[in-house]
This record gives structure tokens, sequence and C-alpha cells, in this order.
């Protein structure tokens, strides 16, 4: 982390003191600021007091639904939440970037694997990256997407979208009419190494639908079944 | 579309057809009618062309037909004659296309069967393989194979000779709907027929021929089938007896539909119209005597003078017809015998005259009825016959009433019983409302005993679902029912009804089989005097179709609850594996990640954070041990193979020892209190500990810290210790009190979350033949362990070495 730029800050929301030590030293020493709830109610807190860049949400807690909790952050929050859980089954990843997580991590994770997705996630997440596009404004319909100013909206009224969200639908608008594989949205969007994540890019694709699609228009996204995706182009 | 125009066909001096003058409009169904010789089959040779008229003309569609069949076909007349011309010997689809074959159809047999198949399926035939040798088809299929290679080419008239003459009635009615379903498609049809029941299904006019004239031509709704029958034979249609019958006609279908109540009136009403006489009246034999049933017409005062009257001579002309069965004509009042005391109200009415007409029923006599006149004399034989039909429609009447009110009384009965079986479906058990509905089937039945007894294969004796008997006494049913069910089942299996009176037994019975779930079942009831009818036997069939259907609601009730028990067990199980799933991978993350924390590239740890990392993951394992411990033991109890080593042990030191495995943040928390008298325990003392280990730290681990856990131990009565380990702290919820130690499904879920110690200390402790209870406090939770001092050791050396 360069000096002068503030820390980087991670809420960790986690009840076993010994994984909380485990993950706050590894962030600490490559110069993250962290701060640590061992509850459901005192990580809502947090996320207003500090305006952590990121959440790691443990999924088991003593006092609250960890699904639960991580549709509350989403309510008030973009910030990026990358959920951990013992459990990895397809529905559990499902449920969880169903409830607005944009990433998964199943427990034992390791050091590189915890940093990668951090990583990752961040980079989705912060508003950085400018005049990738040459159209920094993209009209379908009834829909505005302003690319540079990161602003979406329908029928003159404002779309929020998370950080993930946007990352997606930048990608499809900045490739209208071109078909896009799973694997090079989950590139894209997520980075290397999330290529055979297919559930995300269907959630995601799912979320922005019931986002940004008017009733009886036709799709905005369409589906390319096995294949990928591909915005329509008028 | 068709008509003829004075149309005449002379054969030598014979002349066939004479002047006929008729039409058919397009769409219409004409039934052509008449008996044989009156022409029917000379007109429609004329109208196809096949022999020429001697005089008159064809026109169809504006165009004469000249004599010459094929002229007649380009005009678009098809028949089918009677002997319908198929070739025997060739398929279906030969027969279809006979003459017709095209070039394509030709070399094609596929094509050809294609091609037959669309025609049939076109008209709605439902034929076997179009490959089938007509000589195989039944004559109404032959039929339709006529009909349809008729409607080949579409024609505008097809003229069906006497289609169905030689068919069945099922095979008859086939051929009548296809006819039916021919104006549809665009095919006016001309059907000769001498069923004159079939025209007035099928046709929309009946043009009569008779003599080779046309003698009538009449629509079915305005006529009547009597009438065209009369008109094709030559009688005179007699308009008045064509109307006594439409009254007939119409009565049938009112009484049909008739309250009972009301059904004498009608009929009463309706003989008044026949006789063209206002004064009736119908008497209805109840035992001894003749009641008045109803009245049309008849003075006030004879009504009253008539409102009973006695059977036999003493009851006048109406006790005499009843009690003789034959009619009694009074063709002059003033010297009929029986008159005496009613002639002055009768002179004063104006009554000269009355005949009385019996009725008869199942149990003889069953009521009077009583025209009178107004004139002096008898009636006519046409007359008392007509009464005569009415009476016999009287007493049907009444015997249809007498079923109903049966009837009534049994739906009444059975009413109960399915009352009674609605409520088994509710939180009564089956058992209690399964003897309500037997006992109101014993009432219903008047018999002395019922019983339902199921029997599954393979099993001997039929087992008793339940019985109601008229002494209270034996809940049980008799040796006998039992019997007769068991030989019911053995004879009948699963269905029918048994009517026996066993040799050396008075007693008459009667037992139905059915199926039920798992087995078959049977019905008995046993009458100790008294001998069941029909009516019985009808009663228990339907009952037996209650307890059917309720035996069966019972079985599919318990299939539903042991699937419900069954879906509640998976979903206890999948959430066992969350939380185990949680606590495997937590150590495991901790370990994997503090090891590869160490083996980082990127950053160099100070000493002081690589010793803490170390003893991290010594920690985590160590925790991970326990776990893995933890549940071997649990699988151990769960398999029922945990291993005790007992030995005499001192449960003060256990308590210690158990005391100070708990890691507590801060002394002081955990306080022990042992009596000075604690006998010693036959006992593992390992596992014992283990026992306290795990209450004290389930006790402080789910308690906000400064939590006080009191460890009591004193002995108890029976040779028992009794051991209490309590806590001031939050309590355990209430569904957890109830069921932390309770099923293996329950105690695995409930503790879940509290690890596996309290069901392995349930499982150590029932080893010990002891027990372990859990109860909520008003601050705080209790855990009971009572321990029984010597584990399968007498009392007396207990004593002894105590």
């Amino acid at each position: 982390m360069p000096d002068g730029e503030p820390l980087t800050c991670v809420l960790i929301v986690e009840d076993d003191p010994n994984i909380v030590d485990l993950i706050r030293s590894n962030l600490v020493v490559r110069g993250f600021d962290t701060v640590v709830s061992t509850d459901g109610t005192r990580a809502l807190q947090l996320l207003d007091t500090e305006e952590p860049d990121i959440v790691l949400l443990d999924l088991m807690l003593p006092d609250v639904d960890g699904f639960e909790l991580c549709r509350q952050i989403r309510e008030r929050s973009a910030v990026g939440v990358i959920v951990v859980s013992a459990r990895g089954g397809e529905r559990d990843k499902v449920s969880a970037l169903n409830v607005g997580a944009d990433d998964y991590m199943t427990k034992p994770f390791s050091i590189e694997e915890l940093l990668a997705r951090i990583a990752a996630t961040l980079r989705r997440t912060r508003v950085t990256e400018l005049g990738e596009t040459s159209a920094p404004v993209v009209l379908i319909g009834e829909l505005r997407i302003d690319l540079a100013a990161q602003q979406v909206t329908r029928r003159g009224e404002p779309v929020h979208l998370t950080p993930t969200e946007f990352a997606l639908l930048r990608e499809l608008a900045s490739n209208r009419g071109k078909s896009l594989t799973h694997a090079h949205l989950l590139r894209r969007v997520w980075g290397t190494g999330y290529e055979t994540e297919t559930e995300y890019v269907r959630v995601y694709v799912r979320r922005l639908r019931s986002k940004l699609e008017i009733d009886g228009e036709g799709p905005l996204i369409i589906t390319l079944p096995r294949v990928g995706y591909r915005m329509t182009a008028g | 579309m068709l008509r003829t125009t004075g149309l005449s066909v002379n054969f030598g001096p014979l002349r066939a057809l004479d002047h006929v003058d008729m039409c058919v409009r397009r769409g219409e169904i004409v039934a052509l009618a008449g008996e044989n010789g009156a022409g029917k089959s000379t007109l429609v040779r004329c109208i196809a062309g096949d022999i020429p008229p001697t005089s008159g003309q064809v026109v169809i569609n504006g165009q004469v037909v000249s004599p010459d069949p094929r002229a007649a076909a380009r005009l678009g007349v098809a028949v089918v004659w009677q002997d319908l011309a198929l070739c025997d010997n060739l398929d279906i689809a030969a027969n279809l296309l006979l003459g017709r074959e095209s070039r394509r159809t030709m070399f094609s047999a596929t094509r050809a069967h294609t091609h037959a198949t669309a025609l049939l399926d076109g008209l709605g035939i439902a034929l076997p393989d179009t490959a089938t040798t007509v000589r195989h088809l039944s004559g109404g299929q032959r039929q339709l194979v006529a009909v349809a290679r008729a409607m080949r080419d579409h024609p505008h008239l097809l003229i069906l000779d006497e289609p169905t003459a030689s068919l069945g009635v099922a095979e008859s009615v086939q051929v009548e709907e296809l006819t039916a379903t021919l104006p549809a498609q665009g095919t006016t049809v001309l059907l000769v027929s001498h069923d004159v029941e079939q025209m007035f299904r099928l046709a929309d006019r009946i043009v009569v021929l008779r003599h080779g004239q046309v003698v009538a031509d009449v629509e079915p709704e305005l006529s009547h089938p009597d009438e065209v029958a009369a008109l094709l034979s030559g009688q005179p249609v007699d308009v008045s007896a064509r109307r006594q019958l439409t009254r007939l006609h119409s009565l049938a279908d009112q009484l049909a539909s008739a309250e009972p109540s009301s059904s004498l009136s009608l009929i009463l009403s309706a003989l008044g119209g026949a006789l063209e006489n206002e004064h009736l009246c119908i008497h209805v034999r109840e035992g001894g005597v003749l009641r008045l049933a109803g009245t049309v017409g008849v003075p006030d005062r004879i009504v009253t003078a008539w409102q009973t009257v006695p059977a036999g001579v003493a009851g006048g002309q109406i006790g005499r017809a009843a009690a003789t069965g034959e009619e009694v004509v009074s063709a002059d009042i003033e010297s009929a015998a029986g008159w005496a005391r009613h002639r002055h109200e009768a002179r004063l009415a104006g009554i000269r005259s009355a005949w009385s007409v019996p009725f008869t029923g199942t149990s003889g006599v069953t009521g009077v009825i009583t025209v009178l006149g107004g004139d002096a004399g008898s009636p006519s034989r046409d007359e008392l016959n007509l009464v005569t039909v009415y009476a016999g429609y009287a007493a049907s009447a009444l015997e249809r009433d007498r079923l109903l009110g049966e009837l009534t009384a049994r739906n009444r009965v059975l009413e109960t019983i399915r009352e009674v079986l609605e409520t088994l479906a509710g939180p009564v058990p089956l058992t209690d409302g399964l003897d309500v509905a037997l006992r109101a089937l014993l009432i219903g039945l008047a018999a002395d005993e019922v019983g339902l007894l199921t029997r599954s294969p393979g099993q001997d004796g039929p087992s008793c679902r339940g019985s109601a008997n008229r002494g209270d006494a034996s809940l049980q049913p008799s040796f006998e029912l039992r019997s007769v069910a068991e030989t019911t089942l053995d004879e009948f299996g699963d269905l029918g009804v048994r009517r026996s009176r066993s040799p050396g037994d008075p007693a008459w019975s009667l037992a139905i089989a059915f199926p039920a779930p798992g087995g078959t079942a049977a019905l008995v009831a046993r009458w100790q005097d008294g001998n069941p009818g029909a009516d019985h036997t009808a009663l228990i069939e339907d009952a037996a179709n209650s307890l059917r259907l309720a035996l069966e609601r019972e079985a599919s009730d318990r299939i539903r609850r042991e699937a419900m028990a069954l879906r509640s067990s998976q979903e206890l199980q999948r959430k066992f594996l969350s939380w185990l799933s949680h606590e495997l991978r937590t150590p495991l993350t901790a370990i994997r990640g503090y090891a590869s924390s160490l083996l980082q590239t990127d950053v160099s740890w100070d000493g002081h954070s690589q010793k803490r990392f170390l003893g991290r993951i010594s920690e985590e394992s160590a925790r991970l041990g326990r776990l893995v411990d933890d549940l071997l033991d649990f699988s151990a109890i769960d398999a029922g193979i945990l291993r005790l080593h007992p030995d005499w042990c001192d449960l003060a030191l256990v308590l210690e020892a158990a005391k100070a495995c708990v890691p507590v943040q801060g002394s002081g928390e955990v306080e022990l209190r042992c009596a000075v008298d604690l006998p010693i325990v036959w006992a593992d003392h390992d596992r014992l500990e283990q026992v306290f280990v795990n209450l004290i730290d389930n006790a402080i681990r789910h308690n906000p810290p400064g939590t006080k856990v009191v460890v009591e131990a004193a002995a108890a009565p029976a040779s028992t210790v009794r051991v209490g380990v309590t806590d001031n702290g939050l309590g355990v919820p209430a569904d957890v009190v109830a069921g932390s130690f309770a099923t293996r499904v329950e105690r695995r879920s409930r503790t879940a979350g509290a690890g596996l110690g309290l069901s392995i200390a349930k499982g150590i402790v029932d080893a010990h033949g002891g027990r372990i209870d859990i109860e909520k406090l008003a601050a705080g939770t209790r855990c009971v362990v009572d321990l029984p001092v010597a584990l399968g050791a007498p009392a007396s050396e207990v004593a002894g070495d105590a």
C-alpha cells in the first residue's frame, strides 16, 4: 500500500478468536486496516461508523443468520462482501450471492486464496477504472447507462447498482450486440481464477434483469444457453 | 336439392310409384318410410338413375337426372345398397379406393393405406388396421366401410338403403352415429328404413310411402312413432287413443320427477283428464282399512264419509273392491248395494253411478280408485281398462314411495355411520370412532352383534378392529362371529357376501368381505333370532364401503405421518451435518491458515508472531482432536458399543478432576460441594469425569462471564448418588429442556449447537445404569445426574464395602 493514501479497511465478522487473529495478522502485516465484530448487531454498527472497503462475513454466527446479515449489509451499503462459510454446496453459494454477496469462500482456505479474493473484490468495487470505453454513455430504450459517472437511470429514475452489478453491466454494455462467454465475463468482472464460477454470472445477470428490464419490453440481456450472454444492440 | 315431380313407375300392370312428389332440402336427413312393396326401393333406384320413370322426373340441384347411374353419380348422388357390394377378399384400404385407384395409390400400398386412414379419420370412423381383410369385419364395420366408400367423393346426396336392417343394437348405434354426422360434412342423407324408432332418432323429416304414394310427410318433433306406424300400415289413426297415450307418457315423465307425496294426485288428475270425468277419488289400504289419499271433484259430504273405509262388505263398494280384488260397478246408486248411508249425499251432489277399481302391489290389494258418474249406467270396457292402467301407475307409485321410505331410513343409518367416520379424520383415534360407527350399524341392522375384523397375508386368524353388541358386558366379539369372519375371508378373499346359519347355532349371520389396506377385512353381523333380508345385505354392503374408506384413510394418515417424521428427521440431520461441518472446518481453517501464513514469502513474521502462530496451530489441533474424540464417542454410544472400564471410584475426586479440566476465566466460578458421607461408586472414572466436564463446560460456555456453577453431590435413596450441576445463568430455552436428552434424532439436533457434550454425557450415564435430567430454573439451569452406587453389583456387597 503506498503511503499517503488512506488504508483499505476490512470489516471481519467472525466469532472464532483464532480465525480473527489469523485474518487480522495477515491483513495488518500487508498494510490493511481491520475492524472486528463477533456478532451481527455490532457488524452493522461498524459498517456505519467505520465505512469499511470490504466485509469478510462468516455465515455461522451465534446470534444471527448469516444470509440475513448479508442481506441487511447489502440494504445499507454497496460495500464488497465476501462470504466465508464452512459449507461448500452450490445451494449455499447461490443463496449467498442472491442476498448480495460479491464472492463466496469455503473453509478451510489458504492465505493466498484469502488475499486473492480480497484483491479481486476490491478491484471490482472501487471506482477507479475510467475511460476504458469509447462511448461513455449508453442508451438502450429508456435505459441510460453513464459508464464514466457509474450511474444508471431507467425512465429517468436512478437505479442503484452494487459495484459488482455495475461492473458486469459495464462489460455487457461496452460490448453491445456481442456474445460474451461465461468465462470471459467472469475473468473481466470477478478476475482471473474465477472462470469456472458460472453461478456467479447467473445470479448477477438475474439481479441486473430484475433491476433494469421493463415488463413488456424485449429482453435487455439475452441468454445464450450454455455459452454466455449478450446485451441487446438496440 | 332433390325434387321428384309426378314420378310414376309401372312394372307391367303393376304401378310401383304413383305420382310421387317429394323433396329433400340441403343438409337434411330425410327418412323414407314404407312397408315392403310400398315403393321405397323403386323410388331410390329412380333417383339413382337405375331405372327410368314411366312419367315425371327427378331433379337434383336443378338438373334433371337421366336414367343412367353414372349421370346421377356425376350430379353427386351416392348410394349404399343393402348388399354393400364390398369385395370380401380385399382389405379395407382396397375396398375404400376400389374403382378410384389413382396411379399414386395403385403402386404404393403405403400411400393407399395412408389415404384410406385419412378418409376414415375424416369421418371419425374407428376401424382396425386398414390392412384388415373385409371378410374379417363385423356387419357393422362392413357397413361403416361401405358408407366411407360412398363418402369418398363427397357426394351431395347419400342414399342409405336399410343401413341397419341386419345389424345388432350396438352396431346399429355406430352406424346411426356416423349417419348423424354426415350433414356436417356437407352431405344430405336420404335414409330408407322401416325402423320407425330409428327415423325418430335421426331424421329431420319422415316421408311415408304406401302403395306407391306419398301418404304423409311429417316432422318427428310434431308426431309420435305410433302415428307413423299407423300411417305405414294404413290403419286409421285414432286421435283420442293417441291423446291418451300422450297423456300416459307425460304422466310417466311427471311421476318420475314428482315428490312421492304428490304422485297420487297427479295420477288422479291425469285419469280425470283421460276419462273426461271430474269426480274421482283414490283410497290406499292401510292394514284393514282404506284411507282416502286423494280426491278430484268429490262432494265434501262423501269425502268426509269416505275418509276411512273398512275393507270388506262393511266398506261399501270400495271395501268390496279391496276385499275381492275385482272391479265393483254400481250402475245406479239408487238401487246399488252399500249406498244406503250415502245415497242422500250422492243424490244432492248429482251422482248416479260409481265404479271402483282395485289395484295390487307386492302385498295384495294396495288401494282402490273410484269414479263417480253423473248418469246411471255401467262404464264401457275401454273406460274400465283405462282406469286399470292408471291404477297400475298408482300401485307402482305407492310401491316407489314405500321403497323410498325404506331407503330414507337406511340412508339415515348410513348417514350416522358416515358422520361418525368423518369425525375419525379429526383428533379422535380411529378405534373410538370405529366403535361408535359399529354401534350405529348394530342399531341400523337390528342385529345382536357386529364386528369388523381384518387379516393381512401370512396372518393366521383375523384380528378384531372393533365390535358392538347388545349386551355391553363383553367387549370382544363372540367366537361364532370370529369364525364366520374367518370362513368368509377364506371363501371370498376380498369380495363377497355370505349369509349363513351354522349347524347347531340358531343365529343367522351376514358377513361381507372387502379389501382393506394391507390385507382383507370382514364386516360381520349376527342375529340370535330373525333372519337378515335383502335390506340388511344392502345396508351392510354400504357400511362396508364406508368402513373400507375409513380404513384406507387411516392407513394413508399413518403413511403421511411417517413421511413427515422422515422429512423432519432429514431436516434435523441436515442441520446436524451443517453444524458438524462448521465445527470441523473452523479449526482446520485456523491450522491451515496459520501454517500457510508462516510459509508466505512476501512477509517476514517476527519471532513473537511465529511463536503465537505455532501455539495456535497446536491449540486448534487439540480442539480438532477433542472434536474427533467426541464424534467417536458419540458414534459408539449411538451404535451401542460404548465400553466402560469400571472400578470403585470416589466421586469427589472425579468432580475435582472435572472442575480442573474446564478452562475458566478467573477462579472461583465453579463451586464444588460434596457430602461427607458420599459413597464410593462402581463406575468408569474417566468416563464419569467426561460427563461432568461436559456438563460444567456447557454451563459455562453458554452463559455470560461471571456465571456461577455449583456442583453438589450427595447420597440419595435406593442406593444411588445424586449430582446436581446448577448455574445461575440465562437458562436453556424450554424446547432444549424438553428435548436435550430425548430421542436419538432430537438429541442430535437440539444439542447440536451446544456440541455433542450433552448427548455423550447422557450416553455415558445411561451405560452406567443411571439417568440424567435437565430442568429450567427461575434463574439458570440445573442438570441432575443419578447414578447407582454399584453397577450390577449386589446392594449388600456395596454396603459392606462402604
